[in-house]
């Protein structure tokens, strides 16, 4: 009736190979998630860096708006009516802003 | 017997030990042959492994998938037996040195198991899970519906016309191989 049993020969040989099959996965999996942490990382890492450079002014976006603050500001304190002494304007100078 | 291992192997290897004979009797039930029986249970075994994220666990137990897995590679053993050929063919198995066709009781055993699993090869692949789970395995047909994704009431009537297409398929060799045609699974009606 042995065609009922698996051959204990095969069956032994069967198991140590599924098992030497989970023990090769495992280093191998852990080395993966290594990998994608190391990826996440990286993206994240140059998503910041985007966001950090786009809120320094780094990049304009073309046809944008560019400014370039060519003189110091000026800062003065008056109450009512007064006249803001601005000096000579620097070289290239197309426009000043105000802030009060 | 090999120790048993106490790295992340430990539970294939329980699970492998648990459910092995089921997985080869249900094998060896399908193709009538004892080699394509272990090819078969070895890939059901492997398959296991590989697609562990994927295992749906029925009652508590991984038995259900196994053995709807062992049917499917059986089906499509050449494609399954494929991924794993190099594999199978390199397992050791003993010789077998007795001739089966002197042994008259072996022949006679082996023509019979041929027969039925003929039978069972006219259900459709989803007559036979059903007819794996819920009449050889014992499991209730509400757990086998619940695998396969069918209601409990379309299972039942799938059930039904499943025995009647095994019953003629039998029946229809009962006349060259008299009263100890395999009847077995015609037996002790469920529920």
């Amino acid at each position: 009736m042995n065609q009922f049993h698996v051959d204990d020969l095969f069956s032994d040989a069967l198991r140590a190979e599924l098992v030497s099959q989970v023990t090769k996965e495992a280093p191998a999996a852990k080395r993966r998630r290594t990998r994608a942490w190391l990826g996440t990382g990286a993206l994240a890492g140059a998503g910041l860096l985007g966001v950090g450079a786009a809120a320094a002014g780094l990049f304009v976006i073309p046809g944008g708006e560019k400014v370039t603050p060519l003189a110091s500001p000026v800062t003065r304190t008056y109450t009512g009516t007064a006249t803001v002494e601005l000096g000579n304007p620097p070289e290239g100078t197309t426009g000043i802003q105000m802030e009060f | 017997v090999a120790p048993e291992p106490s790295g992340p192997g430990r539970g294939l290897w329980r699970l492998y030990d648990r459910h092995r004979d089921r997985v080869f009797r249900h094998a060896y039930r399908l193709c009538g042959n004892h080699h394509d029986a272990e090819d078969i249970m070895a890939a059901s075994f492997l398959e296991l492994w590989r697609r562990r994220k994927h295992v749906r666990v029925v009652e508590g137990s991984i038995l259900p998938w196994l053995l709807v897995t062992t049917t499917n590679i059986s089906r499509n053993s050449a494609r399954a037996a494929l991924r794993y050929q190099r594999l199978l063919n390199a397992l050791p198995r003993t010789e077998d040195l007795s001739d089966p066709t002197a042994d008259s009781y072996r022949s006679y055993q082996d023509a019979l198991d041929q027969d039925f699993a003929r039978a069972l090869a006219t259900l459709t692949t989803e007559d036979l899970h059903l007819v794996t789970l819920v009449i050889f395995e014992e499991h209730t047909i509400v757990a086998a519906a619940a695998l396969l994704g069918l209601s409990p009431g379309a299972a039942k009537s799938r059930m039904h016309r499943a025995r009647q297409r095994l019953r003629a398929a039998l029946d229809g060799d009962a006349s060259t191989h008299p009263p100890t045609a395999p009847t077995p699974v015609l037996e002790g009606e469920r529920p």
